[in-house]
């Protein structure tokens, strides 16, 4: 677990800049109000929203309902409000991506290990994980979900991003305009800054660096977020191995761009943009200008 | 020699400026800048032509009443300006 | 012409998979209550601008002019622009004509309706005593319209029409200027190319140049290259091309500094003279006095080069600097060094104050000549006593006072007083004040 990094709020620029740690990811808040009370109320609020996300949906954790689900061993467990929209909205994801979006998918974490090595599994290693993946097996009809024991459900493609709306949302009634939340390269502008300015928000992608290009931003309102493996991949044979594996397959996604990053009006749609982007491998690109959203890093 | 004292004057006053330096920290300090730090760069009063009214007109006078003109781009119209 | 800092492109009509992601999304978050949802499409900065500028520029018993300008940026989308600018201004005044100045020695100011006998020419209609002034009034309009566009990621494009129109002058021309950003868009290189074509139209035409204009009759010696006999020939409208190429590169140093270094070549062809500007024929057996007027004569060509040197720095979050130097030379044999500086300190609320200080230092052209000898054998190839080819130096002091009005306004008001000085010549310092008044407005 990273080493948490103590709340801290600071005046930088002519902004008010809060940050902390949460979800094994720096984040901060950018607010652009002269008002210090104000700013750290509202981080404060950002850091306890955060804080509460991960505590609930992560899962490193033996005393959250994740916890409880994936060690169910094949019972039914009632789900809360909250939890059970997500639900939703994972079952909704793995319809639009024909089922290469899958939150149970995490069990593959045990024979892949992505830390840049070269140690890829056997084709036997992976098959014999497989029938434990496939969200088309869950039995999930709000309130209760129930699956087998041997199945595990994971929030990791989602729940930064829904922290990142979370946050923006319990801001929203304190502050209309001139703030921007930024958990770990996930974004979500409240409104421009206080002079109507919008903000400048470069997006850091090797993938951006190797063709010499620059992703700029000009963001009034709206969300930036980036699915990618940067840093999590394995290369053998000359061959290399992005992270994002297909549930279908077992397999990482040939061709896969190694990152993307979308803007759309909430983080959620354009984190979920940037995966099904990624999911599609090489046709990535088209899928992006098909749909008409705004992309970088392609 | 009069030249000599106006140079030395206009360069004074630029030094009186304050950190007309390369040390860092100083105007001509070299950084590599990345782009989520360009938010100053950004600013209206930051811009080359931050006055464009202002200058458009400081042009034509100075076009009217000297022989030396233009350096800054390309474009704008002739005046017959006597 | 302006280029702007590059976003990004979008501007495709949603589709399947997006929809239903965004109701998906929408009911995750307005199961707890969002806003969020009702938002649209996220906004990218798209802002039209309109400026507006009154300006009045006086000189101490010389000129006076008047300029409306009108300002307009359209932002259409896509990181294209439409700009436009209408100007216009009313001129009156007089101008020095290059005559030499009457000392006073000897009591002896001439004055100009006197029995001494210059007779009255359509041409010599100096002020009443000012002999070497000539009073003028002039209405001028001028339009610009341009385009920018980009053209790549990291390449964009403008191109630009112009036109204006006086009583006795128009000129119509168009410019093209590319931007290449590099580096993360840390260096930018710029490249422009631009044609102007000018044609002057005096009331009855162009004189023939170094003709006579007019001739002193109590003066019975001249020399042979003054014929004051023969009325000197005049010609239809001259006419002039320009064309000017500019190479730049701009590089960000630092967070707070920008720095921008051009180079610029202009070449002049055609009718170059002033057809209003004279010079004077003196006698030097004669006290220097004034025998004959001739018309001037420039070369019809000229070959300009510019280096332009600007950097902007944020010294403290209230403090600006703005310092430029420009070193210009051209194959008339005219150098100068033009210095500018510009402090600005903004104050609460949202105001600021900007001093500013500009020294010019010009040296003459090789064709300069206060006057020509009469004792000289023949004509000089080409003479202008036109004090804009002189040596002189401008010294410019200004104060400027803005303040923003809500979110997208803002309005700014200025002084400035300028001196202009000129060197081994008799002409007196002029003296000029400015007042402009700027106000800009920004809306969707």
């Amino acid at each position: 677990m990273k080493e948490n990094q103590p709340i801290s709020l600071e005046r930088q620029n002519d902004l008010w800049v809060g940050r902390f740690s949460a979800m094994a990811s720096p984040c901060e808040l950018l607010m652009d109000t002269p008002d210090e009370a104000l700013a750290y109320q509202l981080l404060s609020i950002a850091e306890h929203e955060a804080k509460r996300i991960e505590q609930k949906f992560s899962r490193y954790r033996d005393d959250n309902i994740i916890f409880k689900i994936n060690n169910a061993l094949g019972q039914p467990v009632q789900v809360d409000a909250e939890t059970a929209l997500l639900l939703d909205y994972a079952d909704q994801c793995y319809q639009l991506s024909d089922g290469h979006f899958d939150i149970t998918s995490g069990v593959l974490r045990g024979v892949w290990r992505f830390d840049g090595g070269n140690c890829i599994p056997s084709t036997a290693e992976v098959d014999s994980i497989l029938p434990r993946v496939g969200w088309s097996q869950v039995e999930w009809k709000s309130p209760s979900l129930r699956m087998n024991s041997a199945m595990e459900i994971d929030f990791g493609g989602i729940g930064k991003e829904y922290a990142v709306d979370r946050a923006a949302l319990l801001i929203r009634p304190h502050l209309q305009s001139g703030v921007l939340i930024n958990f770990g390269g996930d974004l979500c502008a409240i409104g421009p800054r206080l002079d109507g300015r919008a903000w400048e928000i470069a997006i850091e992608d090797p993938e951006c660096r190797d063709k010499k290009q620059l992703g700029m931003v000009s963001l009034k309102s709206g969300a930036v977020a980036t699915s990618g493996d940067a840093r999590r991949y394995l290369i053998k044979d000359g061959v290399r191995y992005g992270h994002i594996l297909d549930p279908v397959t077992g397999w990482p996604i040939p061709d896969a761009p190694r990152s993307v990053t979308t803007v759309a009006s909430t983080c959620m749609e354009a984190g979920m943009l940037s995966t099904f982007a990624i999911l599609k491998g090489g046709a990535a690109k088209s899928f992006l200008e098909q749909e008409g959203v705004e992309f970088l890093c392609l | 020699m009069k030249a000599l004292l106006h140079y030395s004057l206009l360069f004074s006053f630029l030094a009186l400026s304050g950190c007309s330096t390369f040390k860092p920290g100083g105007i001509f300090a070299h950084e590599d800048v990345k782009p989520w730090q360009k938010a100053v760069l950004a600013e209206e009063r930051m811009q080359l032509n931050p006055y464009p009214l202002e200058n458009s007109a400081d042009q034509k006078v100075f076009y009217s009443r000297e022989s030396a003109n233009g350096g800054q781009g390309i474009g704008g119209g002739g005046c017959g300006c006597n | 012409m302006q280029l702007k800092n590059k976003k990004l492109q979008s501007d495709q009509p949603k589709s399947s998979v997006r929809s239903a992601l965004a109701v998906a999304t929408c009911a995750v978050l307005s199961g707890s209550l969002s806003s969020a949802c009702a938002s649209d499409e996220e906004e990218v900065s798209d802002l039209s601008k309109i400026g507006l500028s009154t300006f009045y520029y006086t000189e101490e018993e010389r000129v006076s002019v008047n300029t409306t300008h009108v300002a307009i940026e359209n932002d259409l989308g896509d990181d294209t622009f439409l700009r436009a600018n209408v100007i216009y201004d009313t001129i009156t005044g007089a101008s020095p004509n290059g005559r030499i100045i009457p000392s006073a020695t000897g009591g002896s100011s001439i004055p100009f309706t006197s029995a001494s006998g210059f007779s009255v020419n359509i041409n010599d209609n100096g002020s009443a005593g000012k002999r070497w002034l000539t009073e003028f009034t002039d209405k001028r309009a001028a339009i610009d319209l341009s385009v920018e566009k980009p053209i790549t990621r990291n390449l964009r494009g403008v191109i630009e029409g112009n036109f204006s129109s006086e009583n006795d002058f128009t000129s119509y021309g168009a410019a093209g200027t590319i931007a290449w950003d590099l580096h993360q868009r840390n260096t930018t290189i710029t490249s422009g190319l631009g044609i102007l074509k000018e044609t002057v139209s005096p009331a009855s035409g162009t004189p023939l140049e170094l003709g006579v204009s007019n001739c002193n009759e109590t003066v019975t010696v001249l020399p042979d290259w003054v014929n004051c006999n023969v009325t000197t020939p005049r010609f239809g409208n001259g006419q002039k091309r320009l064309f000017d190429g500019m190479v730049g590169v701009t590089r960000v140093l630092n967070q707070r500094t920008v720095t921008q270094l051009n180079y610029s070549l202009g070449v002049s062809l055609g009718y170059l003279t002033d057809p209003y500007k004279l010079i004077s024929v003196i006698d030097n057996t004669i006290e220097g006095e004034e025998i004959a007027i001739l018309y001037e004569k420039r070369p019809d060509r000229r070959t300009k080069h510019s280096l332009y040197w600007k950097t902007v720095s944020q010294l403290t979050d209230k403090k600006v600097v703005d310092f430029s130097y420009r070193y210009f030379w051209d194959d008339w044999g005219i150098t100068s060094h033009t210095f500018d500086y510009k402090y600005r300190y903004d104050f609460k609320p949202k105001s600021y104050l900007q001093p500013h200080v500009r020294l010019n230092l010009q040296s003459s052209a090789d064709f300069f000549q206060r006057a020509i000898d009469s004792s000289v054998e023949s004509l000089p190839r080409y003479a202008s006593a036109d004090y804009r080819l002189g040596k002189l130096t401008t010294y410019s002091i200004g104060l400027k006072y803005g303040k923003e009005l809500g979110v997208n306004g803002s309005f700014a008001v200025r002084a400035e007083y300028i001196v202009q000085s000129y060197s081994g010549v008799d002409l007196p310092d002029m003296n000029a004040l400015v007042y402009q008044g700027t106000f800009t407005f920004k809306f969707d």
